[in-house]
């Protein structure tokens, strides 16, 4: 009897494995093919098809005809593509960091042992329970520049012009950076789930070495929660460059005054399914997946400097 | 207590210090604790005055225009229930019909959820549960401590071994065999060495039977 035999009985040559491991395994794939055939038809099909297609130039009318990288040549001198890039990439540079930096404030306020906390904790998980349709008409109404609630808030405090908001192009993305805000409770959620996971002994510990609040925060809690810093800031980021929904809402397939909410989703939705030019939105697609790709690698590669698991596992 | 001397300045000093650690920590959580509520109450107030907007919207008549300057956030006639009763019937679309497509997707999703999540965390509960199974059984024999069963831990990892890995049946017959071995040797050859019978038969079995020692013969009888 060899080594291998005695660390895997089950694993063995295939002469010699019995019919009913053999019967296991295929009620094992059959068990799994509802799965499977969903994943490869309405997944991996797709996903293969829009990179041939990015080749093309269907239109949905005629058969596709084969262009080569004509595609992706015409991308760099589309002002509507180039726009729709600066749009995003403006949203994403606004909205990543303040959401982080506000849901973690949020957080440590929310982790305090007070009476009354749970009451604050609904209250401030309730716009996450709404709908990006509902709560972008709702924001449309209240944003209203003439007769909307927040402008005449801001009259009333006397700013005599206030801005006009989703009107405004200086002001459209601000805007939405506002509506996200609002919503910001969730990612608040997370991270205290990850706040109350920090082990107390590390407080008491650090009590004893003498170190006041700050020194708490900076030394255990900070260190502690970078796991789920990471993970909300790769969560919000792909939420951040993929809007969609709140910004169809508010800006329309036009993408806003001026195209100031030309997201790139919005573009890639406009040249598809308005224009009708599928070829030409499969190469912004095939495009936006490496861009995305490449930036969640980026953020992956420099985690390990700055990301700590307490159980010695140095990569997600 | 002696009575203070406050021409001694080595005590007022002291004193002095004393104070100021034993109150000041107390008045700054209080300071602390009042900012954070006056914080979470603005903030609740953010969160919340969009919604009161939504709501008393939804009670106004069609003729009071929704927009009023200042904003109005009360309606000023009655309030009008029936715009929710006009939703479903009173515009013209199949909102009914909406509402449906929508719990049909919901229940479709939950069910999926709910029935391959319960197999998959069936195969971690068995695990669990015949674990849990075996500590309440063990626990009346022996006297609770925390590291209580340590000594039946290594039996039955033993009786696994022998009884081959994810065999279920042949671990049961494994059980059986070396318990019974176990209380005979203790009665036959010695009770000092009868917690070691075990694992000299665990030795032998991985010496002639690694597979374990009923698998090949329920592999054909399946």
């Amino acid at each position: 009897m060899d080594m291998a035999s005695i660390a895997l009985p089950r694993r063995r040559s295939a002469v010699a494995r019995g019919r009913a491991e053999q019967r296991e395994e295929r009620a094992a794939y059959l068990f799994l093919s509802p799965w499977l055939i969903g994943l490869l038809v309405f997944w991996f099909g797709p996903i293969v098809a829009s990179f041939v297609l990015s080749f093309t130039d269907w239109n949905l009318l005629n058969p596709p005809h084969w262009i080569g990288g004509e595609n992706y040549h015409t991308l760099r001198h589309d002002y509507n593509f180039s726009q729709s890039v600066h749009v995003t990439l403006r949203y994403t540079v606004m909205a990543v960091p303040l959401y982080i930096v506000a849901g973690f404030g949020l957080s440590l306020l929310l982790n305090l042992r007070m009476r009354g906390m749970n009451l604050f904790r609904t209250i401030l998980f309730v716009p996450s329970v709404l709908s990006g349709v509902a709560v972008a008409i709702l924001w449309m109404s209240l944003l209203n520049p003439d007769v909307g609630a927040v402008n005449g808030f801001l009259e009333a405090l006397g700013w005599a012009n206030p801005p006009r908001w989703l009107g405004s192009p200086t002001w459209a993305v601000p805007s939405l950076v506002l509506i996200g805000l609002w919503g910001v409770g969730g990612s608040a959620i997370i991270y205290l789930a990850g706040l109350q996971n920090i082990p107390a002994q590390l407080y008491e510990a650090i009590a004893l070495d003498g170190a006041g609040s700050w020194q708490r925060f900076r030394y255990v809690t900070l260190p502690m929660l970078t796991p789920t810093l990471l993970f909300v800031l790769l969560t919000s980021l792909i939420g951040a460059i993929q809007i969609f929904d709140t910004a169809f809402v508010l800006g329309g397939q036009q993408g806003g005054t001026g195209g100031s909410l030309r997201f790139y989703l919005i573009n890639l939705w406009q040249e598809g399914f308005t224009q009708g030019q599928l070829g030409y939105a499969s190469a912004l697609a095939w495009i936006f997946v490496v861009a995305a790709a490449v930036i969640i690698l980026a953020i992956f590669r420099t985690s390990g400097r700055w990301v700590y698991y307490e159980d010695g596992v140095d990569q997600i | 207590m002696a009575a203070v001397d406050h021409s001694d300045p080595q005590f007022s000093r002291r004193h002095v210090v004393r104070a100021f650690f034993v109150a000041h920590p107390r008045f700054r959580k209080r300071i602390g604790q009042l900012t954070a509520y006056a914080l979470l109450v603005a903030l609740s107030l953010f969160i919340l005055m969009p919604v009161a907007w939504m709501i008393t919207a939804a009670l106004k008549p069609d003729l009071e225009p929704v927009f009023t300057v200042p904003t109005e956030w009360f309606p000023t006639t009655f309030w009008h229930w029936e715009n929710f009763a006009r939703v479903f019937n009173g515009t013209g679309l199949p909102f009914m019909r909406y509402t449906i497509n929508s719990c049909i997707v919901v229940a479709g999703n939950i069910l999926g959820t709910v029935i391959s999540c319960s197999l998959v965390a069936f195969a971690f509960a068995l695990g669990a549960g015949l674990a849990g199974a075996a500590g309440a059984l063990l626990s009346p024999l022996s006297v609770m401590t925390p590291d209580m069963g340590l000594l039946a831990v290594l039996k039955a990892f033993a009786v696994v071994v022998v009884g081959g890995f994810g065999n279920i049946p042949g671990t049961i017959v494994a059980g059986f065999v070396m318990g019974i071995a176990e209380s005979l040797g203790g009665g036959f050859i010695s009770a000092t060495y009868q917690d070691s019978i075990v694992f000299i038969i665990l030795a032998v079995a991985l010496m002639i039977r690694p597979t374990g020692l009923v698998r090949e013969r329920l592999e054909e009888n399946i």
